[in-house]
């Protein structure tokens, strides 16, 4: 029971991160119609600038890294505009599938790039918030988990009210509605899909940031959490932030769980031709085969054939 | 999913007539004896480089053939890869099965894998299902390639070759014979009944539905194929270094792979050839000749991303559409010079009326 209690914590705290991973890529996916690889990579960024300025003694308020992350956050935030700038906005007339190999290529160069400038070296990160913790009952909530938890999720949820409620987030959904639409009753698009990767960028950043400490400072590692992004973001279509942020949280508790209790299991049953200390990744394959399932047949190939005939 | 430039560009570029056809014949020939005599000149390390080169080129091949075949393009050939070279690796070093039997046995093992991956196909195409292959490739990788069986994450299996391809430059020109065999078959491919059915497949999935293809098995195919390329491919990697090693195959290389597939040019067999020397010459070519190159051999990583940034801003088709331009001018030289010397007299005669 204990055991299921702190899988579930340590789930929840793994699916705000994923929620706000999944938040960014439908900000961007909703202002752009593009489902960016590059979320990871842009993380990964961010995570190793805020690394380096720790490093380096920047000032601290109340123990706490701000100003580190507040550049490192608005590094991101440059990042994103500039991609969109140099490569999305040049491409805006080419094929979808270009576009998304564009985003692939700026995967690979952030990739290279770090490994150029910090080596290929995992290290570990010191955490982010205070030792200790809080006890509930018989559990103890470790301060660095509930402020992971509290970080991801308010900024997570913060987002989420933000597109509903406020006037840009208003001109954000117009744009993702239709473009043509939005330009016609006055809305700049050029700057909301700047906006929209600008979010993508800042949000990928904090998730990169909060998650560091608890994962290592590795570029692939960082990079390829553009995975369980996406299997976040896929849970509402990219379309839905709330739905995304459910996603997230209930693939955080669905791989923490099998993670934990198929590891239980292999103590007892070792196995030599499957490496089961990395089955998150396979969750998260299967989670996203599982909403492709659960979907209805995309408008491709009976629906098309079926106009046809008619 | 929007039409893509990508899809069989070659296919514009096909002889249309015997000029075409001697052209492009002559150009094969002159690459093919550049590529057997050019071994034999090159110093050990530069050997090793194009042999690694080749086996990317195969592998390269297999991206071609999907997106050719059936316009849909996977995040997960280096797993595919992985599949071939690690079966190929234990067979030959703890079955005793002879290197010129794994190699196809290699492939085929890659075939089902490559089926499974086509399954999602079948409901999504386009981004969904790179999401779907880049995730499916990290799973092979991180949970299988990494096992214990295969000597875990710092571990690698043994693939010796047989003692008449020790020599590096014998095994140069095995995996061109392998390379050539392979692009004669998808041209032969392409144009057989499965292959038109494929083709069909991509221009227009209703229409091919209309016509009673089975767009289903249309699909499955081509990931087969296209497995079964990537699968020799990874076998030929292996051998080349002598081991099948979990970090060859991760899906930062199906990126790498990508990457030199679209500046080469994602439509054409010489685009999967031109992509293999990319992967290997711009490091030595970053090493030598930038300053501080040598240094940080991450560079070329930068390069590959960069440059299939820019080649998609410039010209998506990548290098091998200029290649083929070039041909057909040069094809139109040559018409021009024939039509001349036919007409010649013929001018002549008129002058005299």
């Amino acid at each position: 029971m204990d055991l299921f209690v702190t899988t579930l914590i340590a789930g929840f705290v793994q699916g705000t991160i994923n929620a706000l991973l999944g938040a960014g890529l439908v900000a961007v996916y909703r202002g752009t119609r593009i489902i960016n690889f590059a979320h990871g990579a842009m993380a990964m960024m961010a995570t190793y600038i805020f690394v380096t300025l720790v490093d380096h003694k920047a000032p601290q308020v109340i123990g706490f890294p701000l100003a580190a992350m507040v550049t490192a956050v608005l590094f991101a935030i440059v990042l994103g505009v500039a991609i969109d700038l140099m490569v999305m906005r040049p491409l805006a007339r080419q094929s979808y599938l270009v576009r998304i190999i564009a985003t692939l290529g700026v995967l690979y160069t952030l990739q290279s790039v770090a490994l150029l400038l910090w080596g290929g070296a995992t290290r570990s990160v010191k955490p982010l918030f205070p030792r200790g913790g809080h006890q509930v009952g018989q559990i103890t909530v470790s301060n660095s988990d509930l402020g992971v938890a509290v970080f991801a999720f308010g900024i997570a949820i913060g987002l989420t009210l933000f597109y509903r409620y406020s006037r840009f987030g208003t001109a954000i959904r117009a744009v993702s509605n239709s473009r043509e639409a939005a330009t016609l009753v006055g809305i700049r698009v050029n700057w909301v899909t700047a906006a929209s990767w600008a979010i993508g960028g800042a949000t990928g950043g904090i998730a990169g940031i909060l998650l560091a400490p608890s994962l290592a400072l590795d570029s692939y590692i960082l990079t390829l959490l553009v995975i369980s992004g996406l299997a976040a973001a896929l849970t509402g279509r990219l379309e839905s932030l709330g739905l995304a942020l459910a996603g997230g949280i209930g693939l955080g508790v669905t791989t923490s769980l099998v993670v934990t209790y198929v590891g239980e299991w292999t103590l007892d049953h070792p196995q030599t031709w499957i490496n089961l200390s990395h089955l998150d990744y396979a969750v998260a394959l299967a989670w996203i085969l599982g909403l492709l399932l659960i979907w209805k047949k995309p408008a491709t190939t009976q629906q098309q054939a079926g106009g046809l005939l008619l | 999913m929007s039409k893509s430039p990508f899809n069989g560009f070659a296919a514009e570029f096909a002889p249309r007539d015997a000029v075409d056809r001697g052209v492009r014949a002559v150009l094969i020939g002159l690459f093919l004896m550049v590529a057997i005599t050019i071994p034999a000149h090159l110093s050990a390390q530069y050997l090793d480089l194009v042999t690694k080169g080749m086996a990317y080129s195969v592998g390269a091949l297999s991206l071609v053939v999907l997106v050719g075949l059936v316009g849909q393009f996977s995040l997960a050939q280096a797993g595919f890869m992985g599949v071939g070279a690690f079966t190929a690796a234990h067979l030959v070093s703890g079955g005793n099965v002879p290197f010129v039997i794994a190699l196809p046995l290699g492939g085929l093992a890659a075939v089902p894998v490559g089926m499974l991956a086509a399954i999602p196909a079948l409901r999504v195409s386009g981004v969904y299902l790179a999401v779907v292959t880049l995730s499916f490739g990290e799973v092979l990788q991180k949970l299988f390639f990494d096992s214990e069986y295969n000597g875990g994450t710092l571990g690698h299996v043994a693939l010796p070759r047989p003692g008449a391809l020790q020599d590096g430059i014998h095994y140069f020109w095995f995996e061109l014979f392998v390379l050539m065999a392979l692009i004669a078959f998808v041209c032969m491919f392409r144009t057989r009944r499965t292959g038109r059915n494929l083709a069909a497949v991509r221009e227009s999935e209703a229409a091919a539905l209309s016509v009673g293809i089975n767009t289903t098995r249309a699909k499955i195919t081509a990931f087969g194929v296209s497995a079964f390329i990537a699968g020799i491919g990874g076998v030929l990697y292996s051998a080349g270094s002598g081991v099948a090693s979990p970090d060859s195959f991760t899906p930062f290389d199906s990126i790498a792979l990508l990457s030199v597939a679209v500046i080469g040019g994602l439509g054409s067999a010489a685009g999967a050839v031109a992509a293999g020397l990319f992967k290997t010459v711009t490091p030595v070519f970053i090493k030598d000749y930038i300053p501080f190159g040598s240094s940080a051999p991450e560079l070329a990583g930068v390069a590959f991303g960069a440059g299939l940034v820019v080649q998609l801003l410039t010209a998506p088709l990548g290098v091998t559409s200029n290649l083929l331009v070039a041909e057909r001018r040069l094809a139109g030289v040559v018409r021009f010079a024939l039509r001349r010397q036919t007409a010649h007299p013929a001018a002549s005669i008129e002058v005299i009326n």
